[in-house]
């Protein structure tokens, strides 16, 4: 019932008018500036929210046709990822928050806990462990147990049959070569770690996961210089990149063959897959 | 001369940290105006110009309050990870 309502409102012209099928699984990289706030909807229409950006999405993710959520993670708790999570657990019935379990003491982060603690959701760890949406997996990379709050990002593997997605926050070197060495799969799209920064990609990172689409989440004319131009030479080298701050809210549809579309909102239409290498 | 206000070290990128206020409102300051060695997470007191304007000359960090804060935290979080049955998830 859930799915239909959001085929259904999708259908309707919803931003963006991504015409998901019952055979795909979505990803939907929302432009919520300069933060993270990932949208994974399995075919049977579960989903998964990876961070909520710095300010409330809930007018995004109504759009996107969602009254619920059953699982939300929080890569780490930096205002830019989980700035609007609370917000999320306001308005909608969220079944499971996962988070690094590191602490922070700003007011951001003790509302949200004290929300969560008030709530009926259920708390998880970021343990080694698979939660299943339906025919799609989310495979949880635990983050070390000690570094800074960046370093500490709960990394998380989305597979859809042949197709893979790869997503580590604001992981920096130490922490990506850790994600390595708890062994990554060959993805199709990568989310840049820490909005494109310089310390967010390494040659063995990309050489490791061999993404297809790299995904960039960052603000316009935001003042951390990201994406960082050294950065972002590795990704175009490697893959074909998209950046929220350049095309939107970008979402890509996902099929159990590996095949995928690529939808943002900037180009009010879609880019079939393989789309062209430098955007 | 105002009260202090309290400004917390989110993050700190490429030398520029990131302030937020209990609020929610963030500032991003060098972190060469900002007391040395200063982590994320540090609670801050900072004097207010007579414009309401932070002076982060004046910064100093609040060890006592970001001990209870961290406290506070882990207290909170021992109690939700009561709740995680554990294992893989089905959903």
């Amino acid at each position: 019932m859930r799915w239909l309502l959001s085929l259904a409102i999708l259908t309707l012209g919803a931003a963006p008018a991504a015409a998901q099928d019952s055979a795909q699984a979505q990803l939907v990289f929302l432009d919520v500036g300069q933060g993270d706030a990932v949208l994974v909807r399995s075919p049977e229409g579960r989903t998964a929210l990876i961070d909520a950006g710095p300010r409330s999405i809930v007018a995004q993710l109504r759009e996107l046709g969602l009254d619920a959520i059953d699982l939300a993670i929080a890569s780490h708790p930096h205002a830019d990822h989980i700035g609007g999570m609370e917000h999320v657990l306001r308005a909608f019935p969220v079944r499971y928050y996962l988070d690094n379990g590191a602490t922070h003491t700003t007011m951001t982060y003790r509302t949200l806990m004290r929300r969560l603690e008030r709530s009926r959701t259920t708390y998880l760890r970021a343990t080694a462990r698979t939660i299943t949406l339906g025919s799609v997996t989310l495979r949880i990379l635990p983050p070390p147990a000690t570094g800074t709050l960046n370093e500490r990002s709960v990394g998380v593997v989305v597979a859809f049959g042949e197709f893979n997605a790869i997503l580590t926050g604001d992981s920096e070197w130490d922490e990506l070569e850790h994600f390595q060495l708890l062994g990554v799969p060959d993805v199709t799209v990568l989310k840049a770690a820490h909005h494109g920064s310089a310390n967010g990609v390494t040659p063995e990172w990309l050489a490791a996961t061999k993404p297809e689409v790299v995904v960039i989440s960052t603000g316009r004319g935001n003042g951390y210089g990201h994406p960082h131009p050294e950065a972002l030479s590795l990704y175009l080298n490697a893959a074909t990149v998209y950046r929220t701050d350049v095309h939107g809210t970008i979402t890509i549809l996902a099929s159990l063959d590996g095949t995928f579309r690529v939808i943002t909102a900037a180009e009010e239409g879609e880019a079939a897959a393989p789309p062209p290498h430098v955007r | 001369m105002s009260a202090d206000r309290v400004y917390v070290v989110d993050r700190i990128e490429h030398r520029q940290a990131v302030l937020v206020d209990d609020q929610g409102a963030t500032f991003t300051v060098s972190t060469k105006d900002l007391p040395r060695g200063v982590n994320e997470g540090a609670v801050l007191l900072v004097k207010l110009e007579a414009g309401g304007n932070p002076r982060w000359d004046t910064a100093r960090v609040d060890q006592a309050e970001t001990a209870r804060r961290h406290a506070e935290a882990t207290d909170r979080l021992e109690r939700l990870k009561k709740r995680d049955p554990g294992g893989d998830i089905a959903l």
